[in-house]
């Protein structure tokens, strides 16, 4: 029966989160979890809400995001706007567009997957009174079908199981400390740590591999050539005009620096994509630039134990966006 | 579904619970069931094509009971050809395409063949080999075809041998379904060792290995022949434990409900020649091309040259069997040819062979050990260009070489350490005895501890899933 509970649990995502039996696995934050280093294990802290008290509240807020802006870090209550919607960039959400209030969009990005979200057009919002009705008739019913039996497969046969039954088994503190003491064994007998984190030179922080592991496409320190740049750019304007022209008032590009760009840019041959897209003088999107300010006060921006920033560095992205509300309209 | 995974380790539990409370009856249906739940973990659509194979076999083998004269032949025609094709379209689509684009290329002409985007289905190799024999024996009339769909099916789909074998017979196994086991507990402890062996073998010794060699053959021009050497040693071993490995946990797992798969290695790498070797490795494989395509070409009641062909022939399509690529195909020839020179070798020049004592047997050993080792190049580079450059350093390598590694010096020494414990294990054909039931649970906890602390769990997959 134990057993027959566990596989259901696993194997359903919505049991899985439903059940609240098991704990959080990123408590001690996401590199923690994938490392098992003890002295990166951390609880993250939850930050206080910043929003002013008398603000006006015209504005609507639209975030095209990642996990940086994810509900558990940032919520309606941290924004000075009326209403706010978020949707991720794997995902596609249908809105309509109140027109008596100022409609302000941010394309929010971690370094790390910019090339990923700009190496096409974003068309993650779609604006229910544009496209609605011929979004439906454009889909036959071979796609349809299509997509009913590739949702029944997933359904039946949900991808992450096995991440799911591992954290359902060994979540638990007193697991936690075998892994530990393996993740130990492996570092000071092997010399070796878990292939998805990267230490920094000291060995003081520790870095998602994908934005550190030179040969990772994704990384801070893969080249990107100037023809990449211009791609990016395009796309990148290409995606305001189309917000521009379905209603939004205004279009903001933020990119936020991988943790190792801002800690440990000398690990390998930064490729400077930040500063490379926002000192670009055709890109038209205006910028949250928080690089300028990270890259001052580097020390406490992200959390030790994980790849977001702390309540420090969402603060300082806070106080950018929440400037951007307040402004008049022109 | 993963064998070592804990997906694997809850679904083990489950069914294997459910078995042992269930009759007869309840039995074959909940292992069917769960065998396609286990293959359909991997890519649930391609059940289909494993459903498609079942239902032709099953009603070839019936009406191949059923029919006489030429009517038989042609019958068995129709089965092997819808087996193969099966086979072929999507294993050796792309490669056939490829080297179509190659050639025609080259003569500056449009590749008439169509594109067709798939993945290769996982095991496909295995499972239409198993149920080939199952129709070449009932058209020998060795096996009486199978009326019992179910059990049918159960035969081709049978989870712990259904992804990577050991490619059964008939013979052995169907019985077996038709049987209902009595719950034994030294067999049960016994599969459970078993399975917990393999797992060792897996993930301590073969994916430990796997670093430094995925490390060393990634780019191997950058390599040194020193670093390639020891990185073809090393894999000659990954191989050998990822494999006998899966092997040993299926056995297991099929004994610990009863059931007794064949064997597939025994212990290989103290082979003295390469037709030993051949009879030690992937045993279910060397026995079901010598059953079913050496002996119908004539085996050795042929010509002497048309022997030698034959053997090549069979070798090379062994190696075709392994993957759609001229590194396979050439790692097959290259063992046909071994053998071929050993036989001329005997014949011709008797007197250039080793005398049957301890230096002679040690010389043959160690020989053919490094001839099926530089045969793996072939086996592991990702290409022809790739095998080349390996063989050529590794032919001009010395010890003053640099030597690159990913892992520090305690963990090569400790990955050699494990390697050497393997091959004594093997030499002294030591058994691991679960009679004693203390001893059994004491030796189930070292391994789980053992498995757990010194086990790589990041490269997953098992290196013969792909065939």
């Amino acid at each position: 029966m134990i057993a027959i509970f566990l596989w259901l649990q696993a194997y359903s995502p919505l049991i899985y989160k439903s059940t609240g039996l098991f704990p959080d696995d990123y408590r001690y934050g996401d590199l923690y979890r994938l490392s098992y280093l003890p002295e990166f294990k951390e609880k993250a802290p939850k930050c206080p809400t910043v929003k002013s008290d008398n603000s006006e509240q015209n504005t609507n807020l639209f975030i095209i995001g990642d996990s940086f802006t994810e509900a558990e870090r940032v919520n309606k209550s941290d924004f000075d706007a009326t209403n706010y919607t978020y949707t991720h960039w794997a995902k596609q959400a249908d809105i309509q567009l109140d027109t008596s209030k100022k409609n302000i969009l941010i394309l929010e990005t971690v370094e790390r997957t910019f090339k990923e979200h700009f190496s096409q057009k974003a068309d993650n919002f779609i604006i229910a009174t544009l496209h609605q009705k011929e979004e439906d008739s454009a889909i036959s019913w071979k796609r349809k079908l299509k997509e009913k039996t590739e949702g029944l497969i997933t359904f039946c046969f949900p991808k992450g199981t096995e991440e799911r039954l591992e954290h359902t088994l060994f979540n638990y503190d007193f697991f936690l400390r075998f892994r530990e003491l393996k993740a130990k064994l492996n570092h000071e007998v092997f010399g070796r740590i878990e292939h998805k984190v990267v230490f920094s030179k000291n060995e003081k922080s520790i870095f998602y591999f994908e934005e550190a592991d030179s040969t990772n496409e994704h990384s801070a320190f893969y080249p990107v050539s100037q023809q990449e740049i211009e791609k990016f750019v395009l796309n990148i304007n290409e995606t305001r005009e189309a917000y521009l022209k379905a209603g939004f008032d205004e279009v903001y590009l933020s990119v936020i620096p991988n943790k190792v760009s801002i800690l440990s840019p000398n690990l390998g041959n930064y490729n400077h994509l930040i500063q490379r897209i926002q000192a670009d003088n055709r890109v038209e999107t205006p910028i949250i630039d928080t690089y300028s300010d990270f890259i001052k006060s580097p020390d406490n921006i992200y959390l030790k134990s994980d790849t977001h920033w702390s309540c420090t560095g969402r603060d300082i992205w806070l106080e950018k966006v929440n400037k951007i509300l307040k402004k008049p309209t022109n | 579904m993963l064998f070592n995974s804990l997906h694997f380790f809850i679904f083990f539990i489950i069914v294997t619970l459910g078995y042992w409370s269930l009759g007869w009856s309840g039995r074959w249906k909940l292992l069917l069931f769960a065998s396609c739940y286990f293959y359909m973990i991997f890519q649930p659509v391609y059940i289909l094509i494993l459903f498609f194979t079942i239902i032709i076999d099953y009603f070839a083998g019936i009406w191949l009971e059923n029919t006489e004269g030429k009517q038989r032949k042609w019958l068995l025609i129709i089965s092997i050809i819808s087996n193969v094709g099966i086979l072929a379209f999507f294993k050796y689509y792309h490669f056939l395409f490829d080297n179509a684009n190659h050639i025609l290329g080259f003569l500056q002409v449009k590749n008439p063949l169509p594109i067709f985007d798939f993945i290769l289905p996982i095991g496909l190799s295995f499972h239409t080999f198993q149920a080939m024999s199952y129709t070449f024996e009932v058209y020998r009339g060795n096996q009486k075809a199978e009326r019992h769909f179910g059990i049918y099916a159960l035969y081709v789909m049978f989870y712990p041998q259904l992804v990577a074998g050991p490619i059964e017979r008939p013979q052995n196994v169907l019985h077996q379904f038709h049987e209902t086991h009595q719950y034994d507990w030294e067999k049960v402890k016994s599969g459970l060792m078993m399975m917990a062996w393999g797992l060792f073998k897996k993930v301590v010794i073969a994916d430990r290995l796997a670093m430094f060699v995925d490390f060393a053959y990634k780019n191997p021009s950058e390599q040194t022949g020193l670093t390639l050497f020891v990185a073809t040693f090393f894999y000659t071993f990954q191989i050998y434990c990822d494999f006998s490995g899966y092997s040993d946990i299926a056995l297991g797992s099929a004994r610990v409900m009863g059931f007794e798969l064949m064997e597939n290695f025994r212990t290989p790498y103290f082979s003295t020649s390469i037709s030993e070797f051949w009879r030690r490795w992937h045993i279910s494989l060397s026995t079901w091309f010598r059953d079913y395509l050496y002996i119908p070409l004539g085996g050795n009641r042929v010509s002497e040259w048309r022997r030698y062909f034959n053997q090549f022939f069979v070798f090379m399509v062994s190696g075709l069997w392994h993957g759609a690529a001229w590194t396979f195909v050439i790692w097959g020839s290259l063992h046909g040819f071994y053998l071929i020179l050993a036989v001329l070798r005997n014949k011709y020049l008797p007197k250039l062979s080793l005398p049957q004592n301890l230096f002679g047997k040690s010389i043959n050993l160690i020989s053919t050990f490094l001839l099926v080792m530089l045969a793996w190049v072939f086996f592991r580079a990702k290409g022809t260009h790739d095998a080349f450059v390996v063989l050529k350093k590794i032919g001009t390598l010395s010890i003053s070489q640099s030597f690159q590694t990913p892992l520090n010096a305690v963990e090569m020494w400790f990955s050699l350490g494990l390697i050497l414990f393997l091959l004594w294990k093997e030499y002294k054909f030591f058994n691991i005895d679960t009679k004693n039931s203390q001893k059994f649970f004491g030796l189930s906890a070292l391994f789980i501890l053992v498995i757990y602390f010194f086990g790589v769990f990041e490269t997953n997959q098992f290196i013969y899933f792909q065939f």
